[in-house]
């Protein structure tokens, strides 16, 4: 009899506490796959619901039709989102910026870049990735978009690309996949690390990202953060 | 204007926006087989084209008459073309022929050797369908704690150009694909226990890559050869079928599957590169697929090779 009438209270706070919990939507491509970095970035979040895309166009669509409570992109996807305010920058080495760099099997004349066809993944639609790319690179290359971070490599495999453009930490990632001679280029411009954005307070999950251990730093691109 | 007609005119200037829109978007024709694969490869499509192409699907079956289609395409006027598997492509390569139309690009993909059913068309591009030998390589290394530098394989004669182009692949990754060639005629059976055999018997040999190919890949020759020829062969073995590598079959250590959402997406890539170029593809273009989904069987990994810590995190499925 006691049990019964507990049940319903039981339910009542478990309710209560999903609904209290902030909603954040995650979307960083990275060599991880969504799944563990949900996993991993849940186990330390134990007071939030992490939700993490692995396409850009899932994300996207989510966030216009359920909007969470938070949102943790790179920086440029982040600021499209005009509702959501920035509380947390990720960074590499005391920065919330990277070298942008171009890997490549051949040497690459910077100067030449405009004429040349580059990998890079989709964090913008399409159409914006154009500015994105030349933000970077200083000239406007053709590109080859692709979805994941694993597919960076095949396009220099397959020569479909003469290089690849990328942040300098997944730059390591993508060369330690390879035994090809892949070379390294410094581009001219520097890429905005993962940013956490809110719509309101967000001290909760600013604290339980604070908390977040190396491993799952890692995953999201970075080692730190700063306000 | 006054107030009961003043949302007139906002309304007007609305439609006038969308019909001008809906005029300048461009007509793109998909020609697929029903069938969840498909469908995943036209959202790739789809969402990666955007809203400024209109695409119309047109679902082939093997009932599917080349006139059905060239009816189709007269009414969608469209830019390109894209066909999903090799009757979808043949009847794109009749309906041209009948139509006299070899102003529309046609991409194929998702058919077996889709390479070679688009040689000889003109204004034709394929993203081919079989995963890469360096593919399998590659993300097997990215996992293992074992060396990587010899994989061997069975392919018949027939495949041989596919062959040296993955051996070519391998190469630039410091692989070397060690083949066994098998005459198209040959008796399966025992060419592939020989092959197999021969393969196994090398102490240099860290892995074996099987093609997806019936005249080998079938369920009489697994049970009777693949299974009891590999029963004690400690080296993982690279598949195409996510089945295989259920880990009480004993059989494929590590599956490597298309990504199809990520074909889609390469595809319309391909699609906007063709477009840029004024609609027109300059002689042969054949992509490699770029993505693909990983599956492992955890248990025959870690029973033929170790896992590097922490590795399993770039993995899509994990069987154990």
């Amino acid at each position: 009899m006691k049990l019964r009438r507990a049940v319903p209270w039981l339910v009542a706070i478990a309710l209560t506490s999903q609904a209290m919990a902030e909603k954040i939507y995650v979307f960083y491509p990275s060599m991880a796959k969504p799944n563990a970095v949900q996993s991993a970035l849940q186990a330390k979040c134990p007071g939030s619901e992490i939700t993490v895309f692995g396409r850009l166009a899932d994300f996207t669509a989510m966030v216009g039709q359920t909007p969470p409570d938070v949102i943790l992109a790179p920086k440029v996807l982040a600021e499209q989102f005009s509702g959501y305010k920035p509380f947390l920058k990720g960074t590499r080495g005391g920065s919330p910026l990277e070298d942008a760099v171009l890997v490549s099997t051949k040497p690459v004349d910077l100067a030449a870049v405009a004429g040349m066809n580059v990998g890079v993944v989709g964090v913008l639609e399409r159409g914006t990735m154009n500015g994105y790319v030349q933000g970077m690179l200083g000239k406007l290359p053709k590109l080859k978009i692709v979805t994941k971070v694993e597919d960076l490599l095949p396009l220099l495999t397959f020569g479909s690309a003469d290089a690849i453009v990328v942040g300098a930490g997944q730059a390591d990632d993508i060369k330690g996949r390879s035994q090809a001679n892949l070379q390294t280029t410094p581009a001219s411009g520097k890429i905005g690390l993962v940013v956490a954005s809110a719509k309101a307070d967000a001290s909760k999950t600013e604290s339980a990202l604070k908390g977040l251990g190396a491993a799952e730093k890692k995953m999201l691109g970075v080692d730190g953060w700063t306000k | 204007m006054n107030r009961a007609t003043a949302w007139i005119r906002p309304l007007g200037a609305i439609l006038i926006l969308a019909g001008t829109a809906l005029a300048q978007s461009k007509p793109i024709l998909v020609l697929r087989p029903s069938g969840p694969n498909f469908e995943e490869t036209f959202k790739g499509i789809k969402e990666t084209l955007g809203p400024s192409y209109s695409i119309e699907e047109m679902i082939v079956d093997k009932e599917t008459e080349t006139s059905e289609l060239t009816k189709k395409w007269t009414s969608a006027k469209p830019k390109a073309v894209f066909a999903m598997d090799n009757k979808a492509i043949a009847l794109a390569r009749d309906a041209r022929g009948k139509l006299s139309d070899t102003a529309v690009p046609l991409v194929a993909l998702m058919g077996v050797r889709v390479d070679a059913a688009i040689a000889g068309m003109s204004n034709a591009a394929s993203v081919t369908y079989e995963i890469p030998a360096v593919t399998l390589v590659v993300n097997l290394r990215a996992i293992t704690t074992g060396k990587i530098s010899k994989v061997g394989v069975i392919y018949r004669t027939s495949m041989q150009d596919f062959f040296q182009k993955n051996a070519k692949y391998c190469q630039g990754e410091n692989v070397e694909l060690v083949g066994i060639q098998v005459a198209d005629d040959a008796d399966p059976k025992s060419s592939l226990k020989n092959g197999l055999t021969s393969l196994t018997e090398r102490k240099d040999i860290d892995a074996l890559a099987v093609f997806n190919d019936n005249f080998f890949l079938n369920a009489k020759l697994l049970k009777e050869v693949w299974l009891p020829t590999l029963s004690g062969w400690k080296r993982p073995v690279l598949v195409g079928v996510e089945s295989l590598v259920r880990p009480e079959l004993k059989f494929g250590t590590f599956a490597i599957l298309p990504d199809h959402y990520a074909l889609g997406a390469q595809a319309a890539g391909l699609l906007q590169e063709i477009e840029d170029a004024g609609w027109k593809v300059e002689g042969e273009r054949n992509d490699q697929p770029l993505s693909v989904i990983k599956v492992l069987n955890l248990k025959g990994m870690k029973a033929c090779c170790g896992v590097q810590e922490g590795k399993t995190n770039e993995i899509d499925k994990i069987l154990e």
